[in-house]
């Protein structure tokens, strides 16, 4: 290896790091403090892997993904879920246009064809529609009639639901929630934080500051490419690994994670490490993405919701366990 | 390639460290055992002496302890021991095949943060000194056991008694010819010159077979040698003590 190669490796890794500052930055200039939400996005997209956001209504989720898209140059739409929203709402449809030549069916593309799709309130889709997007997230392609298209790339589906409106709602079954990569709880912001918020949008009639593009859509791509790349210790992944199987035999949960839960802690353990700026996988990484990779995936006992705890408690017991 | 060649140095290095605990620790083994030997007064009997004993057991568990420490040898030594590295190592050591951009730059980032790091902080300062004043304690020991002649009273027995194979019979012979000489005293010359060898045996008991009714009776017989060698052995017994004589008297 000549001194000129391993010069550009280490230069070429700063710059990405650099650029994932400066993304970071950006967000910065509309959203308040969320830092951890936003790395957790962000990492997410490294990985390639889809998002679910779940907070209360008013905390700034379409603004963070809508924000999100401008900076790194990706396309986006938004899908608001209702119970009436039929499949073909999302994916498209074929329609009947005439041309001088005759009439023929041509396929409009429905709003799912973007790279960044944020769906509101998913819960509120039936399971129908909901599964409709199944397709999308997993295969990366839409299948309509007798015909599949393929999304673009990168394609992220970003989905919310609100925690506390449950009625008239059709919770996402198991197989669908363990499509998404992680869920993400947006909480509260602090006095400072709220303080900022208020002055921000209050000031001025719309508040949209410039934003930089930083990257490019071939530039997420490559990013993703090389997110796989972060090299981890084997003992960090065996971690990682037991983590996620402990889930399966911990008398709180009612059932465990999947072992694509383990594929997707470790992924999200390099994307977090990039995130944060390391040449590595640490274990507080795998630490950090526990939460967000595997809450969506287990089930508590009805004598562990009883008792008072919730998904985040068990998996930082394990986490502390193992 | 570098990071490599940097793993490559803290192996040697921790052996090196390791060679030096080794040494140390066979220095203490066979300065016991000396001692122990020496002031117990044991003797390893068989045909190797007990410097060839002791110093065949020490190398015996020199080697063994080395290849136990050497075994020992991981990367997280160092880890604990310098937290800048702290998985940094890990990483490296398994990821040491990867050619791409991510581990070359974590490679570039331990190769620099590694130069300061050295085999001192994985030595053992206090351990060594303890074992260095130990074996000063048992030198002293030892010359002083030497110059006082101290032994205190061990059991009569001999180390190493299978060393030697064979040498139980060969000792038990030994002690037969020793105490036949103290019971015997010193042989000397009988003069046998113009002589009867007489034998008188007195029969005790009572006469039960026929062929033995001769010992009922108490009476005396007379023994002539009808020997044919015997003169010539009177004679070569003969010449044998005239010659001790003259060299006696020539002394």
């Amino acid at each position: 290896m000549s001194l000129v190669g391993t010069v550009d490796n280490a230069e070429k890794y700063r710059k990405l790091n650099q650029k994932i500052e400066e993304i970071k930055n950006e967000i910065g200039k509309v959203i308040v403090g969320q830092d951890e939400v936003i790395n957790q996005v962000i990492a997410s997209i490294l990985c390639d892997g889809n998002i679910l956001l779940e907070s209360n209504p008013g905390m700034g989720k379409t603004k963070m993904i809508h924000t999100l898209s401008n900076v790194i140059g990706l396309n986006f739409s938004r899908i608001q879920a209702t119970p009436d929203l039929m499949p073909s709402d999302i994916t498209g449809t074929h329609i009947i246009e005439e041309s001088e030549t005759g009439t023929d069916f041509v396929f409009q593309k429905g709003p799912i064809f973007a790279n960044m799709v944020l769906v509101d309130e998913i819960n509120r889709a039936t399971p129908k529609t909901q599964s409709a997007l199944l397709e999308a997230m997993q295969e990366k392609q839409v299948t309509v009639g007798n015909q599949s298209y393929s999304l673009d790339k990168p394609f992220f589906l970003m989905a919310t639901q609100n925690p506390l409106e449950q009625e008239g709602t059709y919770p996402l079954p198991e197989a669908q929630r363990d499509r998404f990569m992680m869920k993400v709880e947006l909480d509260y912001p602090d006095t400072d934080e709220e303080r900022e918020i208020v002055n921000r949008f209050t000031n001025e009639l719309d508040y949209s500051p410039q934003l930089n593009q930083v990257v490019s859509q071939a530039s997420v791509t490559k990013m993703q490419e090389f997110t796989r790349e972060v090299p981890i210790a084997d003992d960090i992944r065996d971690r990682a690994i037991m983590i996620v199987k402990n889930t399966r035999k911990d008398h709180n949960l009612e059932y465990g994670a999947s072992p694509r839960a383990s594929i997707q802690l470790i992924i999200a353990g390099k994307a977090r490490a990039l995130v944060e700026g390391r040449n590595h996988v640490s274990n507080q990484d795998i630490n950090a993405m526990a939460k967000p990779v595997l809450r969506h995936r287990i089930g508590l006992t009805f004598k562990a919701e009883k008792e008072g705890l919730d998904s985040d408690k068990v998996i930082e017991n394990i986490t502390n366990r193992v | 390639m570098k990071v490599e060649k940097l793993l490559r140095r803290l192996k040697i290095e921790f052996i090196k460290i390791n060679f030096l605990q080794t040494c140390l620790d066979a220095m203490i083994v066979f300065l016991i055992g000396n001692l122990a030997v020496y002031t117990l007064d044991l003797e390893i009997t068989g045909p190797y002496s007990n410097f060839h004993v002791l110093a065949g057991f020490t190398s015996v568990f020199f080697l063994f302890d080395l290849i136990y420490r050497v075994r020992k040898y991981n990367v997280e030594l160092y880890e604990e021991k310098n937290p800048e590295l702290n998985e940094i190592l890990r990483t490296a050591r398994d990821n040491i095949d990867n050619k791409n951009i991510a581990s070359q730059a974590l490679f570039d980032e331990l190769v620099e943060t590694a130069r300061e790091v050295t085999s001192e902080s994985i030595i053992p300062s206090q351990e060594i000194i303890k074992k260095v004043l130990v074996i000063g304690a048992l030198c002293f020991l030892t010359i002083f056991s030497g110059l006082l002649n101290i032994h205190i009273e061990g059991p009569d027995q001999a180390l190493f008694p299978e060393l030697g194979g064979d040498n139980e019979g060969n000792q038990e012979q030994e002690i037969d010819v020793r105490n036949g000489s103290q019971i015997l005293g010193e042989p000397t010359d009988i003069d046998i010159q113009e002589r009867d060898l007489q034998f008188e045996i007195q029969g005790t008991g009572e006469a039960s077979e026929q062929e033995f009714s001769f010992n009922t009776e108490d009476e005396e017989f007379t023994v002539d040698s009808t020997m044919s060698g015997l003169d010539e052995d009177r004679e070569l017994a003969k010449r044998y003590s005239d010659s001790l004589r003259e060299l006696e008297a020539s002394e």
